[in-house]
């Protein structure tokens, strides 16, 4: 039964995948997708109005900051699920010692109000704490949040969970395609959520055309204990890093790495 | 002060866990354990509310009680109670943003369902934990996690079986349980900074 279902799955994602592909290709050939100019692709930042990007342009000028000269920072795309998956990412990213050398994009589920909470108070605390050893150099004002609609909602149908697959899908789709060269994360760093499959397949599929060079690291969910999670299966194959929990599944699956607990 | 926790999730209230730990025969084992506070965290569901109101009044009845169950806000019941000069002070709350800091941290004992977030919460705080897995959802990753902890020394898995389950809770107190050992989290720091170089 959970093998169907598995199976269903990555066939429907497999189909998704390399419609993406095809999808993308079409737009990239057609003369629209130079609508990115060299001169925004090299701007850090979303540039949604000209007048933020003269602001932001701005305060960069006035505000230079010698480490920022030093070293680019590292853009970093986290995926928050629901309950138990922000808490776990929380709880990781509280072990960071050097939280402040990455420039952190948020993406939350639609709808999922406990995770913005639990993140920005995280945010906050980090940010006061910096404050407190006067460190300046931190990218926390450029902190990003981004909300996108549910994977799959938890004791769905299958044909209703394939229809918001599909539509979370496309949405993710049609917001990183629309992002300008520069603002591609270097980094992508998820935990198990169904909402990781639409980011991670774009990323990808945006890396196999060249437009980004995001490396996707996946860590499995400490409830997985004898079996990836249907999402662990999906990323294994396009992540460059898979950091599991237990030991029996860095013994049962290839490429998984095992460090002990994370959280 | 002698402090039992008892956290059954948020969202999705695990009812066998209420009427275990709520029933008379429960509370009078902690009479006899000398437990002074018992809390119960019984999640949002109105459902769990009605049971753990009926289970309270069952006890000012079967225990002595002067002013019997009293209700406060979002949910909080307390009641207090007497047994041959022994006083034990129930409070029940649907649920608290601050439980680790405000409950857990006071404990000496907790009784949980098998949800990552509560297992990793006591342990944490170093505290001993009992384990109710809740047979009744469909997977049996909960199951699975229990077990792995266990393994590991770092808490006890109780049976479904009620007499079991109190006996269990009366022989923790002289078991001597393993730490789990400090999470490796910047270990993915490491990897990031890895990476994108």
């Amino acid at each position: 039964m959970e093998m169907d279902e598995h199976t269903f799955a990555i066939w429907a994602s497999t189909i998704l995948l390399f419609g993406t592909v095809i999808a993308l290709r079409l737009i990239t050939v057609l003369p629209g997708i130079s609508r990115n100019p060299l001169l925004l692709s090299t701007h850090k930042h979303k540039a949604p109005e000209k007048e933020s990007i003269a602001k932001e342009e701005n305060e960069k000028t006035t505000k230079t900051n010698p480490v920022n000269k030093q070293h680019k920072p590292i853009k970093l795309l986290v995926l928050l699920g629901s309950g138990g998956h922000t808490g776990e990412m929380i709880r990781i990213l509280k072990q960071f010692h050097r939280l402040s050398t990455f420039k952190r994009h948020y993406i939350i589920s639609s709808g999922d109000s406990t995770s913005i909470e639990n993140i920005t108070k995280f945010e906050a605390l980090k940010s006061n704490k910096e404050k407190e050893k006067a460190e300046s150099t931190s990218y926390s004002k450029a902190i990003k949040y981004t909300k996108l609609p549910r994977a799959r909602n938890i004791g769905e149908g299958k044909l209703l969970a394939t229809f918001h697959t599909i539509y979370s899908f496309a949405i993710t789709v049609l917001t990183f395609c629309t992002l300008s060269r520069g603002e591609y994360p270097d980094l992508f760093l998820c935990n198990g959520p169904g909402t990781a499959i639409p980011v991670a397949y774009t990323l990808f599929a945006m890396k196999f055309l060249g437009l980004c060079k995001t490396k996707i690291v996946y860590v499995e969910s400490l409830a997985r204990v004898q079996q990836l999670s249907l999402t662990g299966l999906l990323i294994l194959p396009i992540s460059d890093r898979v950091v599991v929990q237990w030991k029996p599944l860095a013994r049962r699956y290839r490429r998984c790495e095992y460090y002990g607990i994370l959280v | 002060m002698k402090q039992l926790l008892v956290t059954t999730g948020a969202t999705v209230t695990f009812i066998k866990l209420i009427r275990y730990t709520l029933s008379p025969r429960f509370v009078n084992e902690l009479f006899k354990l000398k437990f002074t506070d018992h809390v119960v965290q019984y999640g949002k569901s109105a459902e769990a509310e009605v049971l753990v109101r009926s289970f309270l009044d069952k006890l000012a009845k079967v225990f002595t009680s002067k002013e019997g169950p009293e209700s406060g806000s979002d949910g909080v019941i307390n009641l207090t109670i007497e047994y041959k000069k022994a006083v034990l002070k129930i409070k029940c709350i649907k649920f608290d943003r601050d439980l680790v800091q405000k409950y857990t941290s006071k404990s000496d004992l907790v009784i949980s369902h098998a949800g990552t977030g509560s297992i990793l919460d006591s342990l944490r705080m170093k505290k001993k934990l009992v384990i109710l897995v809740n047979d009744k959802l469909q997977d049996n990753h909960q199951l699975q996690i229990a077990k792995a902890f266990e393994e590991k020394k770092v808490l006890r898995v109780a049976s479904t079986d009620f007499d079991e389950f109190i006996r269990l809770v009366a022989n923790v107190e002289h078991e001597e349980f393993t730490q789990l050992s400090e999470p490796r989290g910047s270990v993915i720091e490491d990897i990031l900074l890895a990476e994108s170089t």
